[in-house]
């Protein structure tokens, strides 16, 4: 039994979606990877997705019925199992120039300095609290409250990869080159991001934890030439 | 000598497709795969791979291909092109094939044997956004080479279906309410249930703008972000809604008023700008019921194929 009444909603015939919270909370989205573990393995499952607030389950739905589904999801025990140690992982991000080009304008909004911002967003650290929307891209939970801001007015259509971003209570990095309306004030060299990575396509898993280190343009480069000449990031950004 | 087939015109949008990857959208990665499954399938049993193999998925404007193989055979399935449709034919080398328009949505090219890539996380599908998966990552282009796993056609006689698998074309996409549709009125789901929306040309295989009523939502138009799945009818602030293709991102910050049963995807994926759709309210467990019924009519296409 699931405790304290999720709401179950279907998602046609194929999903189904356990949501524990309206909106992201710390307690939802653990209460959603707990489910997302006790379900490891359970015959006609084909997916389990957890995000910010709700787990939803994709099934092959001739396989197994969502009636069947809900059923599972009473006759299961109380998850009790605490988490597993999460990776933790250390980011370098150059938060100059070109690779920071609403730092600015961001500061401004906040009423702190380009340094001020730099400092307060470098020294935090930060829990994957979803993995979602493109390959790889990772829903940091953890900001400071002082860097908080709306999206912009006016996505851009190209966000270059790398980019590092914040937005609402969120920070976040693009993989890849998609349009985004997070504010950008760093990028990081690391690729988050191969499908061809086959022991971990996406660096950063739903739970990880995530720490940054700012680096100059040099190091950047420096970087940036190391992995596209093969540099294992997963070795390389570990804890 | 490799055994390939070069593509002389790529088409309009011309990709790699099997029937999707599965178990990656936990990292972000949408399932993609084919836009119409049950026509990959019905191409894949006339020139006898199995269902799932990798064809190539054509939209609106087909491909130009050269046969460099001793020979292959090949079939199409889908919306209509000029060269026969859901029957077996065999080139040889040097020959062309030109599938030149496609009246409809997407028209499937498998050919016996499939072709010889690597899968990318267990899937051949391309998903172009990321650039994996498929030949290169992207849509197949004049002077692409894609090899083929089997180096001549195998000698048998060519096979042909009579006829598509029934699939209901005429009536409203079944649909089951929900995630989200608890964030509309009732006026709104009325609307939904009872009016025409009209395909508009921002049109991909991430998905459909939809054009109709406005869906007006309650409160305000986004939610924080949850599971996406494919056939989902996102409605953002505008009230127009989106209905999400293979493509689709995972996860999603607007509401969904409702999603496309499993059964009728195939249809879904065949829409293109100027299509109307209607959209029919079921539960899951009539959903359930007519997709045994779909699956078991496509279970009973091996029985029809006869020589052609």
């Amino acid at each position: 039994m699931i405790p304290s009444e999720p709401r179950l909603l279907p998602v046609g015939d194929g999903a189904l979606t356990v949501e524990f919270a309206a909106s992201y909370t710390p307690e939802a989205a653990a209460r959603a990877r707990r489910l997302d573990r006790q379900l490891e393995g359970i015959d006609g499952i084909v997916e389990r997705v957890a995000t910010l607030r709700s787990l939803t389950i994709h099934v092959d739905p001739s396989r197994l019925s969502l009636r069947r589904l809900k059923a599972l999801l009473d006759d299961l025990p109380a998850a009790t199992e605490a988490e597993t140690a999460p990776a933790h992982w250390v980011l370098p991000i150059c938060y100059e120039g070109e690779r920071a080009p609403d730092l600015a304008e961001l500061a401004a909004r906040l009423g702190l300095s380009p340094q001020g911002v730099v400092e307060i967003h470098s020294a935090g650290r930060y829990h994957a609290a979803m993995v979602g929307g493109y390959p790889g891209f990772p829903y940091l939970a953890g900001l400071d409250p002082r860097l908080s801001a709306p999206r912009r007015t006016i996505p851009r259509l190209a966000v270059p990869a790398g980019s590092l971003g914040v937005a609402n209570e969120f920070t976040a990095i693009y993989p890849q080159t998609v349009p985004g309306g997070w504010s950008l004030i760093g990028r990081t060299p690391v690729p988050l991001f191969d499908a061809t990575r086959l022991a971990r396509p996406a660096l950063i898993a739903t739970g990880d934890e995530v720490s940054f280190r700012p680096v100059p343009p040099a190091e950047f480069e420096a970087l940036s030439a190391g992995f596209r000449e093969g540099a294992d990031p997963v070795a390389l950004c570990r804890a | 000598m490799s055994a390939v087939l070069r593509i002389v015109e790529g088409g309009l949008f011309t990709t790699v497709q099997d029937l999707g990857r599965t178990g990656y959208q936990r990292l972000g990665v949408p399932p993609s795969g084919a836009l119409d499954p049950i026509s990959l399938r019905s191409a894949n049993l006339v020139v006898g791979n199995p269902p799932g193999t990798a064809a190539l998925e054509m939209c609106r404007v087909g491909c130009t291909i050269e046969v460099e193989a001793e020979s292959a055979r090949f079939a199409l399935a889908g919306a209509d092109v000029a060269p026969p449709m859901l029957q077996s034919f065999t080139l040889r080398r040097g020959e062309v094939l030109k599938i030149g328009r496609i009246s409809g949505g997407a028209c499937y090219l498998a050919v016996e044997g499939g072709f010889a890539l690597a899968p990318v996380l267990g899937s051949l599908s391309t998903y172009t956004r990321a650039g994996f998966g498929g030949l290169h990552g992207g849509r197949v282009q004049a002077g692409d080479l894609l090899p083929l796993a089997q180096p001549a056609a195998a000698s048998r006689r060519e096979r042909r279906l009579p006829h598509p698998v029934p699939a209901e074309r005429d009536r409203p996409l079944r649909v089951v309410l929900g995630p989200q549709d608890d964030h509309f009125s009732e006026a709104a789901i009325d609307a939904l249930l009872s009016s025409d929306f009209t395909v508009t040309p921002e049109a991909d295989r991430m998905g459909l703008r939809l054009s109709g009523p406005q869906l007006t939502h309650l409160g305000r138009p986004e939610i924080t972000s949850d599971g996406n799945a494919t056939g989902c009818l996102q409605v953002p602030g505008s009230g127009q809604p989106i209905a999400l293709l293979p493509d689709r991102h995972t996860t999603g910050g607007y509401p969904k008023i409702c999603t496309v049963i499993t059964a009728d995807l195939h249809r879904l994926g065949q829409s293109v700008p100027g299509t109307v759709l209607r959209f029919e309210a079921v539960a899951p467990e009539q959903a359930r019921a007519v997709l045994t019924r779909l699956e078991s009519a496509m279970a009973g296409m091996a029985d029809l194929l006869r020589e052609a």
